[in-house]
């Protein structure tokens, strides 16, 4: 059975914790008839904090919608706004099509986006191939990294006024 | 945030105490542990049995404490993850800079080797 479900959130920090289990308790509900491994929900929990901390302190709105879908045996997670414009947005006209372009790196991990169209850019991560770890360079923001490896899948569309971050999780 | 519950010579446990470390405590757990850090001037062991969840601020503050620690020739052990915090930072490979261990008990066994 698909489903989907939004909730509206006001983008205050103090709103975080309750907000996220509001979620979680939902997800857990519509995932009761679907068949999905024990980490399915921990992955959701990790990227549902993420894209709200994103929603606190990037939006520069007041509102951000939240929407569940659960459809071909993927549940995704979007998070739409009104708000300012994820920067690398505006660096899409360098980036070549379907080529990836590193992002961040810090010896522990590496974060790409792939330019899929103008409005679209899909993230992923690899482990660094020489792994130099040094502790002073390693990177304190991790928010977009954390999703983009909890999810299978973790776009940015930017569909004038409308920001979209979605992330996709397979139950299988 | 921060309590000091145990003391030696080479070490200070001080235990993490909130359920849910996120955004809106990450600051202060930052500067507490800096402080800790700078008052005691040893290692810290961050006991976080009681932590059922963190986010990207607070990893963000405990990799800014792990700096200042080595950078004064300290160090900060993490002490008691619950399974979804500790899957958390091995998948994304913060598991590899960090000492973890079950208990006070064992990080004393494993690193007086």
């Amino acid at each position: 059975m698909n489903t989907r479900q939004s909730f509206e959130f006001d983008n205050q920090a103090s709103s975080i914790s309750s907000f996220s289990h509001q979620m979680l308790e939902c997800l857990v509900g519509q995932l009761v008839n679907h068949h999905h491994d024990g980490q399915l929900l921990s992955k959701a929990r990790y990227i549902i904090g993420e894209l709200l901390n994103n929603a606190v302190k990037h939006s520069g709105c007041t509102k951000t919608i939240f929407t569940f879908t659960i459809e071909n045996d993927s549940l995704t997670i979007a998070k739409s706004d009104y708000g300012t414009k994820l920067e690398l947005m505006n660096k899409a006209g360098y980036l070549k099509s379907d080529v990836p372009t590193l992002v961040t790196a810090d010896g522990l991990q590496e974060l790409y986006v792939i330019k899929e169209s103008e409005q679209l850019l899909s993230f992923f991560c690899r482990d660094p191939q020489n792994e130099e770890i040094t502790i002073q360079h390693l990177h304190e923001h991790m928010g977009l990294l954390i999703i983009a490896k909890a999810a299978d899948r973790f776009t940015y569309g930017f569909n004038a006024p409308v920001n979209t971050f979605t992330a996709t999780l397979n139950l299988n | 945030m921060l309590k000091i519950v145990n003391e030696h010579p080479q070490y200070i446990v001080a235990k993490v105490d909130i359920g849910e470390a996120n955004l809106t405590h990450s600051d202060q757990f930052k500067t507490e542990l800096v402080s800790l850090l700078n008052y005691k001037q040893r290692n810290v062991w961050l006991n976080m049995e009681q932590v059922t969840y963190v986010d990207s601020s607070f990893l963000g503050a405990l990799v800014a404490g792990l700096k200042y620690a080595l950078g004064a020739g300290d160090d900060l052990v993490l002490l008691g993850l619950q399974k979804d915090v500790h899957d958390l930072l091995k998948l994304i490979r913060l598991d590899k800079v960090f000492k973890i261990y079950a208990d006070e008990q064992a990080a004393t066994v494993a690193l007086n080797q």
